[in-house]
């Protein structure tokens, strides 16, 4: 049997119920005016709920660490929230988080989706995703990494003109490793994470003990920190869907992402098992706009044609999309690509 | 839908008029629609926000303005499905994780919230037209000529999406049970 119509008209209505709009109309009115303000503030609510308003412009938000719930980005989560609360937002949210990984030129920031806690204030989803960078926790995709050691983050405050980023440790003030010239790549893995958190562009300052931090990670750095642009910063390409692990039940994968601004070229793309392309095609162009677009920081998009895996054997397989670039420092054309190792079920 | 058109759109209402009536008539009800298709409030806000500065930009080229709520709904659900596709990837894996948790709730007793998220949950886990095509004639009470124009496909292809959507959340309904029943 099937269900009748007042039934399923009565689910559906029930199941937003509980669902208050915020009053959006002079943001509309804003945006739609002719004589639109030169400098965009608009809210950041791309995962939170409605009641969130405009208190990212007007007043500083002060979290700390203690309140970070965030469920580890490993053990399962589940997609709905136990709470009986009727006004929290959904238990997760995807946030955009910005890890270093090598590329033919040198290192790169490639952005991976994980799934976060949710949260409606802009501070302590600034914070969450930004532990999500530190050591302890890093990225799933065992091609990236990072440059930020364990207990980097302890608080966050986001003011009208910048983001106060508290370092919880004198570990963040140093060079690693790689020394200072690759902690501008972690410097930017903070800054590129901070405003996707936001989905807004905003100056980060860095703060140890109550004064602005001389250095992070080996890097001298100014009062405040912006996005830096540069073609040498980010990935030539990047991979949004799918995500590292993920299985595929499927008859068709279909795959998206990202490359940065300077890239000509089409994206290519494999699906190779055991080293063997088992499928491959080129990827189009595509329209990344309204809040998806604040989330991956306006880079252009392309995505592929679902794919028809219905006849591929169970077992894991690798994704590759693939862009060639000339450097601005070097005449050779060289191949940027990002990975991700699937599993078909 | 009691009001199928923007207030007082004759053809001479100007774009930043008509684009407030229709953000008057009907903000609620889109932002709800859009939280059916991609299970959050945030984004189905900036979603309908997006969509009425579409179709502000789109003013005076809606060569028949009393078309401008269908154009609104077609972006909402275009939009939430691009919106959608992003987030993909971690919806995903969320449905795959959150799958037994509809069984074990099957036999208890379930609050208002929490059968809320499990109706939200079961419609994420429909393919993508069948969830649009329910959520467009079981909450906003379009025919299915309406359904078919929104989303660009036939109305045959609107039925069989319908009837088999419906079947896909039967177990949800007998999931709920009496306790839905009585609610309404």
């Amino acid at each position: 049997m099937t269900p009748g119509d007042d039934e399923l008209r009565g689910l559906f209505h029930d199941a937003v119920a509980d669902v208050e709009p915020a009053d959006r109309l002079g943001e509309v009115r804003r945006r739609t005016s002719g004589r639109r303000a030169p400098s965009r503030r608009w809210v950041p609510l791309l995962a939170g709920a409605g009641a969130v308003a405009a208190t990212v412009v007007t007043a500083a938000v002060v979290v700390s660490t203690v309140d970070d719930d965030a469920p580890d980005h490993d053990t399962p989560v589940a997609s709905s929230s136990p709470s009986t609360d009727s006004t929290e937002p959904p238990a997760t949210a995807a946030a955009g988080i910005y890890y270093v990984a090598e590329t033919p030129t040198g290192p790169r920031l490639y952005r991976e989706f994980q799934a976060v806690g949710s949260t409606s204030d802009p501070a302590q989803k600034v914070l969450i995703a930004l532990q999500r960078l530190t050591t302890d926790s890093g990225p799933r995709d065992p091609d990236y990494r990072t440059l930020w050691p364990a207990r980097s983050f302890s608080s966050v405050q986001v003011a009208d003109d910048r983001v106060v980023v508290d370092l919880g440790t004198d570990d963040a003030l140093v060079a690693g490793p790689g020394g200072p010239a690759e902690g501008r790549y972690g410097v930017q893995q903070a800054v590129y994470t901070a405003e996707a958190a936001l989905s807004q562009t905003l100056p980060v300052a860095f703060v140890r003990d109550g004064r602005p931090a001389p250095t992070v990670l080996g890097v001298k750095v100014g009062d405040l920190v912006d996005r830096d642009r540069s073609f040498d910063l980010t990935a030539p390409v990047n991979i949004t869907d799918p995500g590292e692990r993920l299985a595929v039940d499927g008859d068709t994968l279909q795959a998206n992402g990202t490359i940065s601004a300077d890239v000509a070229g089409p994206v290519r793309w494999t699906l190779a098992h055991d080293g063997d392309v088992v499928v491959h095609g080129q990827a189009q162009p595509l329209d990344i706009t309204g809040a998806d677009a604040r989330a991956t920081l306006g880079a252009p998009g392309w995505e592929t044609e679902p794919i028809d895996i219905s006849g591929l054997a169970p077992g894991t397989y690798v994704f590759t999309a693939t862009v060639t670039g000339t450097g601005q420092t070097s005449d050779a054309p060289a191949q940027f690509s990002d990975t991700r190792t699937i599993t078909v079920r | 839908m009691t009001d199928e058109r923007p207030e007082g759109a004759t053809g001479t209402v100007d774009a930043d008029a008509g684009v407030e009536a229709l953000y008057l008539g009907h903000w609620d009800r889109l932002v709800r629609l859009s939280v059916l298709l991609v299970h959050d409030q945030g984004s189905a806000e900036e979603i309908v926000q997006d969509a009425l500065v579409a179709v502000h930009q789109r003013w005076d080229r809606l060569t028949d303005q009393d078309k401008a709520l269908a154009y609104l709904r077609q972006a909402v659900v275009n939009r939430s499905r691009s919106a959608l596709r992003h987030r993909g990837v971690v919806t995903r894996y969320l449905a795959r994780q959150q799958a037994p948790e509809h069984e074990a709730g099957a036999d208890r007793a379930v609050l208002g919230d929490s059968r809320r998220q499990m109706v939200l949950d079961a419609l994420q886990q429909l393919p993508r037209r069948q969830r649009e095509v329910l959520a467009l004639r079981y909450y906003l009470d379009l025919s299915e000529a309406e359904i078919a124009e929104t989303l660009g496909i036939s109305r045959g292809a609107v039925k069989s999406h319908a009837s088999r959507g419906a079947a896909g959340l039967r177990p949800i309904l007998e999931a709920l049970g009496p306790d839905l029943r009585t609610d309404l």
